[in-house]
């Protein structure tokens, strides 16, 4: 802004429309609209002085009186540089500035921001309280205006804030990070093992026939960076039931776990209540063995006080052992099955479940308001619903008397490499 | 590092056979082995020590067969059914490992119903059956 403004002899002005959010004591005002003075809207203008002529600042004025925003009124010190401070003539000027704005837009507080060539000061208009000055980067105001609008600045910082790990980057993984990307998640740990294989293409969202054979994370990151150039992503090429990959998704805010194997989902399970790191399963079954097509999914949020997928009877612990044996164990079985049977997997499908994942997410980062915390997806009626989730208060993954809460003081239910 | 719910398990095991230790391992995976367990006529000791794995992961996946003494033969001297010597993975132990899926496939076990005391128990019915 100052850059938009600022001329090396005379002072220049803005006048910005901001709104005003309360957080506890303090009041948080996010610029909205910016004014700036044009030099013929200027009565008085010189190095050390500038006079906006007040029809300039009328229909500003009335705008937030309309819409309930803070005036800032900003000007320049062209002779400052890292030290700035208001002059006499600010403090006095400001007087009836302050009286015309509290009895314009009453409530809520207008401040007035000098800038100096390269600091600013910022204060309540017509008071010494000081009023501290940070900068969201454009795009938090413009691109991400329409998401901001449903839920709130706080929101949108919140998701750029997180680090999110993402677990499994086919079907519903693809669509899930595409989606966080869009959202304004800046920060990404992607784990997956496997390449991409050309019957992966028909769903793994952002791969090109040229993908093939390339590391399924490798491509989730192109992805993401093309929507948000400035994304911090690293790809770990690895399995999660791995205690390395394991231990680097304790660093994450928020895991998605998108993948159908059912070790990787114990481990996130685990990982979600142990750590205190909320996470969110996500499956979808498509079954064409019958006579006709059957499709469904689920979405399941894993949380302090949310039963586990444990408790739902949601994994199968036969299914857990044999994929938790490494390969040369699996060979001396006799007893495991061989290769498993190929699943049909459709992308609108997969997409389905995950933006009822992603859409859950926000409610429990954002505060949307959409309060389910397992979600039921009957493709064949196309419905999708909240399901009431039984805990059981014995749980062994959940309970009291389980690692939950525990962090390090449990080892998680990793193969380790001794 | 053991998960206190493996320890905790694992100490009714002790109630019921104070020799019983639990040993971690390497991998993640820990084992348990309770010497002198008594066997019924048809074998061709009157006692045997048993080892079994826990899994990694454990309670999630149930552990899966057991080892017996090496020498462990039925009455006769035949070698019991699905049955034959192997060194326990992680250790220097050589037992009889019995390759049964002994929780009839896992199928039925429920990591938030059954404990290590279950699987003992499987591991002794099977024994009771001398084949
Ligand atoms: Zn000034
Ligand atoms: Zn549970």
């Amino acid at each position: 802004m100052r850059d938009d403004i600022w001329h090396e002899g005379l002072e220049t002005a803005a006048i910005l429309l901001c709104d005003p959010k309360r957080s506890g004591d303090d009041w948080r005002l996010v610029v909205r609209e910016m004014h700036v003075v044009p030099p013929a809207a200027c009565l008085v203008r010189t190095a050390t002085a500038v006079v906006v002529d007040p029809a300039f600042g009328l229909p500003i004025e009335k705008k937030g009186r309309v819409e309930g925003l803070s005036l800032v009124y900003c000007h320049t010190h062209p002779h400052q540089t890292k030290h700035v401070v208001f002059s006499h003539i600010d403090d006095h000027a400001e007087i009836e500035l302050a009286k015309y704005a509290e009895a314009r837009i009453p409530g809520i507080p207008h401040c007035a921001l000098v800038f100096g060539s390269e600091a600013e000061t910022a204060r309540r208009l017509g008071t010494e309280e000081t009023v501290k000055v940070t900068d969201i980067p454009h795009e938090t105001a413009s691109t991400y205006d329409r998401q901001i609008r449903a839920f709130g600045e706080d929101g949108q910082s919140a998701l750029a804030r997180l680090r999110l790990g993402v677990v499994g980057l086919g079907g519903t993984g693809s669509v899930v990070v595409q989606q966080l990307a869009h959202l304004g998640v800046a920060d990404f740990l992607l784990i997956d093992p496997d390449a991409v294989e050309t019957t992966n293409l028909n769903r793994t969202v952002g791969s090109t026939p040229k993908s093939v054979g390339e590391p399924k994370v490798s491509v989730a990151a192109r992805m993401i960076r093309s929507v948000r150039p400035d994304a911090r992503i690293e790809e770990i090429e690895g399995d999660v039931v791995d205690e390395g990959p394991a231990k680097r998704l304790t660093e994450c805010d928020f895991v998605f776990c998108c993948t159908d194997s059912h070790a990787s989902r114990h481990v996130i399970n685990q990982l979600a209540y142990q750590y205190g790191i909320p996470a969110i399963d996500m499956g979808v079954v498509v079954d064409a063995s019958g006579s006709t097509v059957t499709f469904a999914g689920h979405v399941k949020a894993l949380e302090d006080g949310e039963a586990c997928l444990w408790c739902l009877n949601h994994l199968d612990p036969k299914q857990i052992r044999e994929e938790m044996m490494t390969p040369d164990q699996r060979k001396a079985d006799p007893y495991v099955v061989g290769a498993r049977v190929v699943q049909p997997s459709i992308i609108s499908i997969n997409s389905t479940v995950a933006s009822a994942a992603v859409t859950m997410f926000l409610s429990m980062v954002t505060g949307l308001d959409a309060p389910a915390r397992f979600l039921v997806y009957d493709g064949n009626r196309q419905r999708l619903s909240g399901v009431v989730a039984e805990r059981n208060p014995t749980c062994n993954f959940c309970g009291p008397d389980s690692p939950a809460g525990r962090k390090d003081l449990e080892p998680l239910p990793v193969r380790r490499h001794g | 590092m053991l998960s206190s719910v493996t320890e905790r398990q694992f100490e009714r095991v002790k109630e019921r056979y104070p020799e019983g230790t639990l040993q971690g391992l390497p991998s993640g995976a820990a084992l348990v082995s309770i010497p002198g367990i008594a066997l019924p006529p048809g074998w061709s000791a009157a006692s045997t020590n048993v080892h079994f794995l826990v899994p990694v992961g454990y309670p999630g996946p149930p552990p899966d067969c057991f080892w017996a003494d090496q020498t462990l033969r039925l009455a006769g001297g035949g070698q019991p059914q699905a049955s034959n010597i192997q060194q326990i993975p992680e250790t220097v132990i050589v037992g009889l490992w019995f390759s049964w899926h002994v929780v009839d496939g896992q199928s039925n076990w429920s990591p938030n119903r059954d404990d290590l005391m279950t699987f003992v128990s499987i591991v002794i019915d099977r024994l009771r059956r001398p084949q």
